[in-house]
Formats: structure tokens, C-alpha cells, sequence
């Protein structure tokens, strides 16, 4: 079996076919502190890609609750399970990728849902893990907690749904990194279903072939960013391109974010799968839940954005998150204001990094009334 | 291996159930599960029985297997029964039995369930996932939304060329005929098509070949996680060849003219195939056309002699 080399886990592993990285990389960046978990994203991917007959559980997009939540009904869960505890010297991973780990005459260790797993998309929503207890204070991490994670097919550099096709029927496209099911070649076989850890191949039972998330690639094409990016209104979510750590350019949001500043940090890393989807992991939660679910650099991160108040890079980026419709290739900081730029380097964004405040007085003089505090 | 003797009728039944099939001699084959490429898997069924017939001008072959759980739709994590036959399609000796390799395709029957009766698997599905809402969403008017794993809908079977693992490519092929049958706890399935069913041809007294796969749905078996024979079961159809040998074409079995041009189209086509995937349209292509060509010639009176060969009869 070849041998591939995966930045996220420090070290090279085995994979079913040779390294070939693509010319850019299809990557985004979830910041959890502000995703409140309303599935506007979710709804405007449906809308937009999955509303036909046999779709009708079919989430490209979706955001569950952690740790109670999965969709489909415990993915991570049990392949972890499966997986059995791995370790980490450093930053390099010692344990056991999914590739690794596969069992004889497999090509990856994988786990393939029933039916009913898909049921219950927003299972476990909104539930604490822990015990809510009288005289309970907030403290940091909360002692009863829960998070949002927001999730999409992670168009992987060592994907497992590409690697467990017997057909080669899913490939990554050269010019931007995203992984597709070439429709016309696909036989239904429900290997990628079975492949991919984060569970983003799904069966179409009326059309007895898989789909799967297609990063809008119709829009990424036109230097526009996904559906489920355009209309997060927490603004959560900036999509861009991703180079690998040598080559990190710190004017590149993407890069500035993931390698720069190592605030932004991939999903199960110890998968091995590369993936192109990185998250800002929550400050409240407990570090551990959070090393095992983003690798060992969670801590880190979470110290990091904290004293991002007092980084303008930071607070600057972070501004521009939802800020447009555009790919945003460059950005740079002004006095108080900070500009996303275009492939081209023509301006797409510009934003002020405070947003201005007023403060008015309680009494309008004019109409002789007292103001009341609304929202 | 016994060979599998396609018996002469008059006529060639479709009906799994038909008298004819009793006097054609069955041969056993033993199956083993797919271990030769990932993923790998199979071996719920261990044996199916082969029984062929022949009229001269067409041929059929059944099989049966015990199959004690029937599966004839799809579902997440569901998967169909389904059984195959394969024919060498290259001159020579025969590819490798499982799947061919590069240089020498194979050329594959495949049964489905959901392909033989679509409105009892639709019917099927449609208990298993209700339509919740009756509305019109332009989703439902995508290509794959409309055909998805079966994009001809005059296909009653998967005509499918291959040349290794992972090189599955239909071809399509509305002439072949399929009808399958639950007897008890067996399943039985009858493949029927004209003569000639494959390039090099089946010629009636010489000796072809064939091999079986079937796949149990019910244990997760599709793809490459099948029931497969791991060796060739020799065919003969029975009887004496139709047409005395033409003068002039020493050395070469006695054949009509119009095998001759299918056979050197799908070998020309196979030598084009082997230079990749890329081809694999033109391939299509060629079979089409010469598909066509059949036909019409079925139609017509005798066509010329081609020019190297020789008197035709």
C-alpha cells in the first residue's frame, strides 16, 4: 500500500492510492463559539441540492449538539469505539489511522448506518452533558456543558470515500480539491457510505446510487462561497483555499487561521483523512472531550482565541466571516477597518473591525419621552 | 469441472419453469467468496446449478440457488439478489474467471431483481419510504434523480464489459431477455438472447466457456463482495455446426459471415478498450452500431461476403 504524508497527524501513513495533492485546496474555517445551532445552513443546502424523492434524510449539511448528538445516529461515537484508544506523542499522532486499522480485505475501517440512524438528524439537540445542581455558578469550562458542531463533507486530501470505492467512481477534482461521486459511474454499491468516517456519502434509495456534499462547486467555480456559507447568519463560516504548512501564506484568511495562528483545527484528525474543514473549538467545554475530537492542539487554540481580543489580525478576520458572497483569497488590516480580497486582488469585502457605538441619552428631548431598552 | 452442454430444442423457453429445462443436463459449480481484491466478501451461496439450452438461433442458460431470503430491492444497507454470467470476449485463451484483466475483456450478464420488475421494486420502496409530501421540486428532474443505477429503461439486464477489477462499463444490450423465478427456497433465473451472444462467438459444436457469480443480498453481498466460481465451466452447444466450412478459409471454424463481423468488432473494439477508460465510449459506441448492423441485416436478405473471407453458402 502506498505511503502518503498527512500534515494533521505529523508523520506519513498508508493509503489506498499514491499522494497527489490537487492545485488549491477547498478548505473552511467553523468558528463553534458563535454557532447557535439554528440550521439555516443546513435548510439552505437542502433547499438548494436535496429536496428530491429519496433525499428526504439526506443532510449534506447538518449541525448536531455534542456530545449527546450525531447525525447519522452515533458516527463518531462508535467508530471510535471500533477504533479503541489511540495515542499521541507531541504533535504526532502514534496510534492507528482508519486506513490502518482495516480489518482484512477492507480498505478502511468503517462503520455503515441502518436506515433508522438517519431518523433522528437532530437527536440529543441542546443536551448538557453532566449534571445541573443547585447553586450551580458559571465557571469555565462549564461544569454542565454542550456544543454545536456544524458539518459537511470535509473534501478530504486523503479521502476514505474515494479510497473505498472499488470503481473509482468518487474522484478529487484537480483545479479545487473537491470530492464527487461521478454519478453516471456509480453502481450503488455503498462502499463510500460505509468509507467515509464522518458518514457525508449517503444511499439514495429511488435512484439506487450515493450522493454526497459537492461543495457548490457550480458556485466555487464563479468565486462565489457555498450556499451554507452565504447564509449563515451567525456568520460562523468563511470559506477559502488551504495551503499546506510550508507554504501558508499569513495574508490567506484560510492559512492565517489554520497555520498561522493554529486557532483553527481539524475534525478527527486521528482518522487520517486530512480533511479540509477546520474549527474553532468552543472555550467552554472541557479540554478533553476536545483533544479527543480535534487533535492535541485544542488546548492551544481555545488559550489562543481567548487572547484574540488583543490581536487585530485576528478580531479584524473574524469580521469578515459572512461578510460576502465572494472567496475571500487575501485579506489585509487598515487602521480600523480590514479588506477581503479576490483572486484577482480586486477588494470583495471591507468592514470596520469595531462596529461603531452609540450611546443615547435616556431622556429624547425632542419628543419629550423616556427611551425604552429594546433589542 | 463438468462442461455445461447447451441442450438443442426447437425453441428456447424463457420460463424458468419450462419442460425443456429438465432434459438439459445440470452441472453443479462450487462458489467461493471474492478474496482477490478489496473489498472482499461473499460466500453466502456455495453452489448454483447450471442448465443451457439452444434452438440454433438463440441460447439461453438458467440458473438456480438455494436462496432461502429473497431480496429484490434496495435500501440504506439493504442490498438486492443478483447472479451473472460472464463470456470471454477475446480471441484466444480465456481471460482471467474473475472479472478478465487489461488486453482481454470479459463480457458480463448481470440479473437485478429491481431491472427484471421495476413497478413491484418501486412498490417495494415506496412502502419502505412513504412519500410524505406530494409536491413538484425540480430535484426530482435531475438525471440521476430520473435513472440513477439503471439509465436505459429497455434494459431488462446489466450488459457490462470489463477488463479487470473496478472496470465495470455498460454496453447495454435490449435483445437480452431475463426472467426469474422463487421456487421454494431457490431462486432461478433464465438469461435468453439471440445467437450469436458473444465475440469470439458461440458456435454451436464447438467449445465456449463460461463463469457464475451470485450475489445474496440479504448478507450485504454487491460488487466486489460476491459469490464467485474461480474457474471457467466449458460450454458446448450441442449438435453439429450448421454451416459447412467455406473453401478458401483453412484452419478457421465454419461460421456465418455476420459472426465473423461481430467478432472482429468487438475484438477491434477490446484492443481500442484496453487503452483505457477514456475509450470507453467509443467501445459503447462500436457494440451499438454493430448492434444495429444485426439487426437490420436480420431483416435483409443475406449480407455480402466480407472480403476476406470466402463463398458463403
Amino acid at each position: 500500500m502506498p505511503t502518503v504524508y498527512n500534515w494533521q497527524i505529523g508523520r506519513d501513513m498508508e493509503y489506498h492510492y499514491e499522494g497527489s495533492r490537487p492545485e488549491k485546496q477547498f478548505a473552511m474555517v467553523f468558528d463553534t463559539n458563535k454557532c447557535i445551532a439554528c440550521q439555516t445552513c443546513t435548510i439552505a443546502c437542502k433547499n438548494a441540492w436535496t429536496s428530491g424523492r429519496g433525499q428526504e434524510y439526506m443532510f449534506w449539511n447538518n449541525v448536531e449538539t455534542k456530545p449527546y448528538g450525531g447525525y447519522p445516529l452515533g458516527w463518531d461515537a462508535k467508530l471510535l469505539e471500533m477504533l479503541g484508544p489511540q495515542t499521541w506523542s507531541g504533535g504526532v499522532y502514534t496510534g492507528k489511522t482508519i486506513f490502518e486499522a482495516a480489518p482484512q480485505g477492507e480498505r478502511s475501517l468503517g462503520l455503515h448506518p441502518d436506515d433508522e440512524d438517519y431518523a433522528s438528524p437532530n437527536i440529543g439537540e441542546d443536551e448538557v452533558f453532566g449534571v445541573v445542581e443547585r447553586g450551580l455558578k458559571v465557571l469555565t469550562p462549564h461544569v454542565p456543558w454542550m456544543y454545536y458542531v456544524p458539518r459537511i463533507c470535509n473534501h478530504c486530501t486523503y479521502a476514505s470515500c474515494l479510497a473505498s470505492c472499488p470503481r473509482g467512481s468518487v474522484y478529487k477534482r484537480k483545479e479545487d480539491g473537491i470530492v464527487l461521486i461521478d454519478q453516471g459511474r456509480c453502481r450503488g454499491y455503498q462502499e463510500c457510505v460505509r468509507g467515509c468516517p464522518f458518514k457525508k456519502s449517503f444511499f439514495r434509495p429511488t435512484s439506487g446510487i450515493s450522493e454526497k456534499c459537492i461543495g457548490c462547486f457550480p458556485k466555487v467555480e464563479q468565486g462565489l462561497q457555498p450556499f451554507c456559507v452565504q447564509n449563515c447568519i451567525g456568520k460562523i463560516r468563511l470559506m477559502g483555499f488551504l495551503h499546506l504548512p510550508e507554504a501558508s501564506d499569513p495574508t490567506n484568511p484560510i492559512d492565517f487561521l489554520v497555520h498561522e495562528k493554529g486557532l483553527a483545527l481539524p475534525l478527527y484528525p486521528q482518522f487520517g483523512l486530512e480533511g479540509n474543514i477546520y474549527y474553532i473549538p468552543p472555550v467552554h467545554v472541557p479540554p478533553a472531550f476536545l483533544t479527543q475530537m480535534f487533535g492535541p492542539n485544542a488546548e492551544a487554540a481555545i488559550s489562543s482565541y481567548k487572547a484574540a481580543a488583543n490581536d487585530p489580525e485576528v478580531v479584524g478576520l473574524i469580521q469578515l466571516f459572512g461578510s460576502t458572497d465572494r472567496i475571500i483569497h487575501g485579506f489585509e488590516l487598515r487602521t480600523d477597518e480590514v479588506v477581503g480580497f479576490g483572486a484577482n486582488g480586486a477588494e470583495v469585502a471591507r468592514v470596520p473591525i469595531v462596529e461603531p457605538f452609540f450611546v443615547r441619552p435616556e431622556f429624547d428631548t425632542d419628543l419629550s419621552v423616556p427611551r425604552k431598552t429594546i433589542t | 469441472m463438468a462442461d455445461l452442454v447447451a441442450k438443442k430444442v426447437d425453441e428456447v423457453p424463457l420460463d424458468p419453469q419450462a419442460g425443456e429445462w429438465a432434459d438439459a443436463t445440470p452441472v453443479n459449480v462450487p462458489l467461493s467468496p471474492q478474496a482477490v481484491t478489496t473489498p472482499s466478501g461473499g460466500g453466502a451461496v456455495t453452489q448454483v446449478e447450471l442448465r443451457a439450452l439452444h434452438s440454433g438461433g438463440a441460447f439461453a442458460v438458467r440458473l438456480t440457488w438455494s436462496n432461502p431470503t429473497s431480496e429484490s430491492s434496495v435500501a440504506v444497507r439493504g442490498f438486492r439478489d443478483a447472479c451473472a454470467v460472464m463470456f470471454p470476449a477475446t480471441e484466444g485463451p480465456p481471460p482471467s474467471p474473475i472479472m478478465g484483466a487489461a488486453g482481454s475483456p470479459v463480457l458480463i450478464w448481470q440479473w437485478k431483481p429491481d431491472w427484471e420488475a421495476p413497478a413491484a421494486a418501486a412498490a417495494e420502496r415506496a412502502a419502505r419510504y412513504p412519500e410524505y409530501m406530494d409536491f413538484y421540486d425540480p430535484a426530482n428532474d435531475a438525471e440521476n434523480a430520473q435513472f440513477g443505477d439503471r439509465p436505459r429503461p429497455q434494459d431488462k439486464a446489466d450488459v457490462i464489459v470489463a477488463e479487470g477489477f473496478g472496470t465495470v462499463t455498460r454496453v447495454g444490450d435490449e435483445e437480452l431477455d431475463v426472467r426469474s423465478e422463487r421456487d421454494g427456497q431457490f431462486t432461478r433465473v433464465v438469461f435468453r438472447r439471440a445467437l450469436p451472444v458473444t465475440a469470439p462467438p458461440l458456435v454451436v459444436g464447438a467449445q465456449g466457456t463460461v463463469n457464475v457469480a451470485v450475489w445474496d443480498g440479504a448478507s450485504g453481498e454487491r460488487g466486489a463482495r460476491k459469490s464467485v466460481s474461480l474457474a471457467w465451466t466449458p460450454l458446448t452447444l450441442e449438435g453439429q455446426p450448421d454451416v459447412p466450412e467455406p473453401s478458401g478459409f483453412t484452419g478457421a471454424p465454419a461460421i456465418q459471415p455476420q459472426v465473423v463481423a461481430l467478432g472482429l468488432a468487438l475484438l477491434a473494439a477490446g484492443v481500442i478498450f484496453a487503452g483505457g477508460m477514456a475509450q470507453t465510449s467509443d467501445f459503447r459506441k462500436q457494440v451499438e452500431e454493430q448492434r444495429q448492423r444485426e439487426r437490420e441485416a436480420r431483416g435483409k436478405p443475406p449480407a455480402e461476403p466480407p472480403a476476406a473471407g470466402g463463398k458463403v453458402p
